[in-house]
């Protein structure tokens, strides 16, 4: 007679058996396998990262001016303030850079009040 | 590091020592291995009837509990989560072979029944392992996976994603050719004692 999900107890009982042999010594070779794979596994890792980032670097290189001139865009004052109070009071606003921060802020604040 | 001063392993509780894995500590993730590497390359033959797949499987399961062992956040759930990374690591085996989603049906008498010896203690897991690889690969699993680790038939449905009819379905019609075949351990005398490797 099997059990509610259908297990025979002779089975069950052969498989404990089975199961059931005297405890072996560790396979040290299986261990030694499994951690010379690790090794391997993280230097391939670190080589494809060193390997982006040298590639970032000279692609960066012909980007450099683009890159100078997006910051300058960004950093442009929007705000003219002359005074040093009214240079910080418009800072969060002053420049383009900034105001898309607020903007992008403002998105992520919306997009979770909408998941909530 | 000099040798009286490097930890060891060997005595503390595995949870413990999976806390220790999670920091980095390759040492730790060894003494994991050594832990646990027969338990799971058993279970990996038993569902694949291969030994050199089952222990690439166990290999690959291995490293990646290695590279996740972050995201187990219960340390006392090692064997459980390890046995699961294992078990879909055959899964996608299967399923890249389409043997998993095979009908039932498909599987009866595949093959011929392996010759049995007469039954003893130390025949015992030969006679069960021989008689497992008359299973085909869905259904060999489902048994393993029901005898070897107890789980029931939502566990077994939620791990290998097969219908839950299915995996009944796989479970009962290899009890009863397992049966059919091993029907000379019912003699309880016979299997009563350790099975001997």
């Amino acid at each position: 007679m099997s059990d509610e999900y259908d297990r025979d107890p002779l089975l069950m009982q052969l498989f404990h058996a089975a199961s059931d042999a005297p405890a072996a010594e560790v396979d040290e070779p299986f261990v030694e396998r499994v951690m010379a794979r690790l090794e391997r596994r993280q230097r391939r890792a670190w080589a494809l990262r060193l390997v982006v980032g040298v590639a970032l670097a000279i692609i960066a290189i012909p980007l450099q001016d683009p890159l100078e001139l997006l910051a300058d865009y960004l950093l442009s004052p929007l705000i003219d303030a002359q005074s040093g109070f009214g240079r910080v009071f418009f800072s969060p606003m002053s420049s383009v850079g900034a105001v898309l921060s607020v903007v992008l802020l403002g998105v992520q604040w919306l997009l979770r009040r909408r998941e909530r | 590091m000099p040798e009286d001063l490097s930890p060891d392993y060997t005595e503390g509780p595995e949870p413990l020592v999976v806390a220790l894995a999670r920091t980095g500590d390759r040492d730790a993730f060894a003494e994991l291995v050594r832990r646990r590497e027969r338990w799971l390359r058993l279970l990996l033959w038993r569902c694949c009837s291969d030994r050199a797949l089952a222990d690439d499987l166990a290999q690959q399961a291995f490293l990646q509990a290695w590279e996740k062992l972050r995201q187990l956040r219960d340390p006392a759930r090692f064997g459980p989560w390890l046995k699961r990374l294992a078990i879909n690591g055959w899964l996608a085996r299967l399923r890249s072979s389409d043997a998993l989603a095979a009908p039932v049906e498909a599987f009866d008498e595949l093959t011929d029944a392996p010759a049995m010896g007469r039954p003893s203690t130390t025949t015992l897991a030969l006679d069960l392992d021989a008689a497992l690889t008359t299973l085909a690969p869905a259904a060999r699993t489902c048994v393993v996976l029901a005898y070897h680790e107890g789980l029931t038939h939502d566990e077994i449905a939620a791990m290998t994603t097969l219908p839950l009819g299915t995996v009944k379905s796989h479970v009962r019609r290899g009890t009863q050719r397992l049966k059919q075949l091993l029907n000379a351990y019912e003699d309880p005398s016979v299997h009563s004692q350790e099975a001997v490797r």
